[in-house]
């Protein structure tokens, strides 16, 4: 299945939602990373129809997604950002309503939704209410409910908003597991929930563009620009002034400071191999590299 | 689709809140019957040997059914010497009188009085008034023929078939009914809890963010519309039987009977004048009928209104304020000759004895409509458009929310 998105665009009164949006995706885990408000979601309601674009194609194996109407949407599993759900429905219950709304069988739906909340753990509280759910439950039960017509694409905004550490591995995890087979387009601004698991990123920055690629590759783009200094607490301050900082560790008394810059900050240190917090860091920081480029 | 439907009901309407509503005002209303009872019937004072109660059911067994001569003979023969005895004032005010039935004289002749004379009286008169009513209209009917008046003619002609031949042929308790055809106070209730059950039909999608996974789902768009709109339907309609039944229950309840329901309703002398030619029973289901009408319609503009806002409340107050109008309005002109504002009001379907209790037209196109009818007509025409409207709207409603909400 290949997704191709042409000169999408969306605008909010002046303000640019989405610029000239263009990417090819393919099967696999793709990660849609930017900053609060830099167009993911608009991206992903665009895609799916919440949002009409105001310019641009969608094509889903070249077929435009507004002419297949409901085909389209039986091929899309879908976990908006936040979901509440209805707290007076048992999961059980919400989402065999979710398999009705789904056009999924009554007979098939009772074995989806069982052989679903086993995959994700959740047997024991199929019969518990939505309301009684934690935060992270909360977040199966929404991807359990995108699962359900066994979609060939699946699309999470913020998945993990909210989850503590042991919740958001284990979610990655199930991402990982339900990526095969299917194009999995996964919007975050929290960069270790892509880092390990997609097979592409795409950076998005004030509804632009501005790389797409392999996290390996966006490494390597701006290999030689990290650096790790060690200075004491008064350099550190000023140094932190200087330059991006994408770590800052104390220990006995020095500070261990991880800079993103496009030249040596200090003649003596070395730079170190970087990794997708300072890929992101290195792009969506200043205004000098919003120039679309693809790796 | 009745899956779909079966899950909206659910979602909106078996909500712990809602069915505590239902129970408290099922209760409020049946308490509010008994108040009726005890505060308007004279026959609330127990099962002694001389309370009201016992020898109004005494003498009924006597009077009941078909009126004879004989019967009203027989009556006049008991209450004719009353009158007399007591038509001076000066009879004994003694209340343990053995000579007499109740233990006074001035009660024995009220109770006759009210409960067989008046009702016998009047029964027995109205064949005679609406055999009057019937000629003057057909006299009139014919006059304005003459004239070349044609819808005075034709209103006229309906007036002449709606009133001739009619008759109260027996004599029946009647109190019962009296009391539940002008009894108002479920309609409140009813109207209170389909405002607060369907006002959360749309809204709630957006206040739990379903809106956006019913957006993309396939039968998430305008299907689920339909049954959101099937489903408020079904409430609606439920609601309104069910205090319907439940005013029936509870006046049959407190009444302790169902005496009267097959005399034609114009023997209830508030609705001598009554458009239709039914059974007061019919009348009954005629009138849940129409309330279930207006009250169908009411939340429907409701839904309509509702499905434009991010949260409940805004909508609620709206609405509440909207039912307001429409029942101020409504009660304004009840009584008034304004027919099309009764017409026009989907209240009046509700409180339908302001319809029905008299015989009004309104002129369309040249043709006598009773106003009930006009009202029906009206009601369920804006009702079609109101669903209409929904249906089209919710989809591009939801577009437009999303996009606000950026």
């Amino acid at each position: 299945m290949e997704i191709t998105f042409e000169g999408v665009s969306k605008q909010y009164k002046s303000k640019h939602a989405l610029k000239n949006f263009t990417a090819t995706l393919n099967e696999g885990v793709y990660g849609l990373l930017g900053e609060n408000g830099a167009g993911k979601t608009t991206l992903i309601n665009t895609f799916v129809g919440i949002l009409r674009g105001d310019r641009g194609t969608i094509r889903v194996d070249g077929q435009d997604v507004r002419t297949l109407g409901k085909v389209f949407l039986s091929q899309i599993g879908y976990m908006p950002q936040y979901p509440i759900f209805y707290r007076d429905f048992t999961v059980k219950d919400f989402l065999l309503y979710m398999c009705a709304l789904k056009d999924i069988p009554t007979h098939d739906a009772q074995d989806r939704v069982s052989e679903l909340l086993a995959t994700v753990n959740l047997t024991d509280a199929q019969d518990k209410k939505i309301g009684a759910l934690s935060g992270g439950m909360r977040q199966r039960v929404g991807i359990v409910q995108a699962m359900l017509s066994d979609p060939k694409i699946l699309i999470l905004d913020e998945p993990t908003a909210g989850l503590d550490p042991s919740e958001r591995i284990r979610f990655r995890n199930l991402i990982s597991r339900f990526a095969q087979g299917r194009t999995i387009l996964l919007a975050t601004h929290i960069v270790s929930d892509v880092e390990c698991i997609a097979r592409e990123i795409l950076l998005l920055k004030q509804g632009t563009l501005l790389m797409q690629g392999t996290p390996a590759a966006l490494e390597q783009g701006i290999e030689g620009k990290v650096w790790n200094v060690t200075a004491g607490a008064e350099d550190a301050a000023l140094l932190t002034d200087m330059y991006c900082v994408s770590n800052m560790k104390q220990e006995d008394g020095q500070f261990t400071l991880r800079i993103v810059e496009d030249g040596c900050p200090i003649k003596t240190v070395q730079p170190v191999k970087p990794n997708l917090e300072d890929v992101f860091l290195y792009y969506c920081r200043g205004e000098r590299h919003d120039t679309s480029d693809t790796v | 689709m009745i899956r779909l439907i079966r899950y909206e009901f659910i979602k909106q309407f078996c909500k712990r809140s809602i069915l505590a509503l239902f129970v408290v005002f099922s209760l409020a209303n049946l308490f509010k019957i008994y108040g009726e009872y005890k505060s308007y019937s004279y026959l609330t004072d127990g099962n002694g040997e001389r309370s009201w109660h016992t020898l109004h059911w005494q003498l009924y067994e006597e009077y009941q059914g078909e009126i004879t001569p004989e019967k009203i003979e027989r009556l006049l023969a008991v209450y004719q010497p009353l009158v007399e005895a007591t038509s001076d004032m000066t009879a004994s005010t003694a209340t343990d009188d053995p000579n007499t039935m109740t233990g006074n004289l001035y009660s024995d002749r009220n109770l006759l009085d009210k409960y067989f004379v008046q009702p016998m009286q009047y029964s027995y008169e109205y064949s005679g008034r609406s055999e009057q009513v019937a000629n003057r209209a057909r006299q009139s009917a014919a006059l304005y023929g003459e004239r070349g008046a044609v819808y005075q003619q034709r209103e006229s002609g309906a007036i002449y078939n709606l009133y001739a031949g009619r008759t109260i042929p027996a004599f029946s308790y009647r109190e019962m009914c009296n009391y539940y055809l002008n009894y108002d106070f479920s309609i409140i209730l009813t109207l209170l809890l389909c405002l607060y059950g369907i006002i959360g039909t749309f809204v709630s999608e957006r206040e739990t963010q379903m809106d956006m996974l019913l957006l993309v789902s396939p039968n998430g768009g305008r299907k689920t519309a339909l049954a959101k709109i099937l489903a408020a339907t079904l409430f609606l309609l439920l609601t309104s039987l069910w205090f319907s039944l439940l005013d029936l229950i509870g006046f049959a309840a407190s009444f302790q009977t169902l005496e009267g329901l097959t005399l034609p309703v114009f023997a209830i002398p508030n609705f001598a004048e009554v458009s239709v030619n039914l059974s007061i029973f019919q009348y009954v289901l005629l009138s849940a009928a129409l309330k279930c009408a207006g009250t169908w319609v009411i939340g429907m503009l409701w839904l309509l209104v509702s499905m434009f806002w991010k949260n409940a409340l805004l909508p609620f107050v709206i609405n509440f304020a909207l039912c307001i109008v429409l029942v101020v309005s409504g009660a304004a002109c009840a009584y008034s000759n304004f027919f099309w504002t009764k017409a026009l009001n989907p209240y009046s379907l509700l409180t339908n004895r302001v319809l029905l209790g008299k015989t009004e037209f309104v002129n369309l196109g040249g043709f006598p409509v009773l106003t009930w009818q006009a009202a029906v007509w009206i009601s369920l025409t804006a009702g079609f458009v109101l669903v209409t409207a929904i249906y089209f709207l919710s989809a591009e409603n939801c577009h437009r929310c999303v996009g606000r909400a950026k």
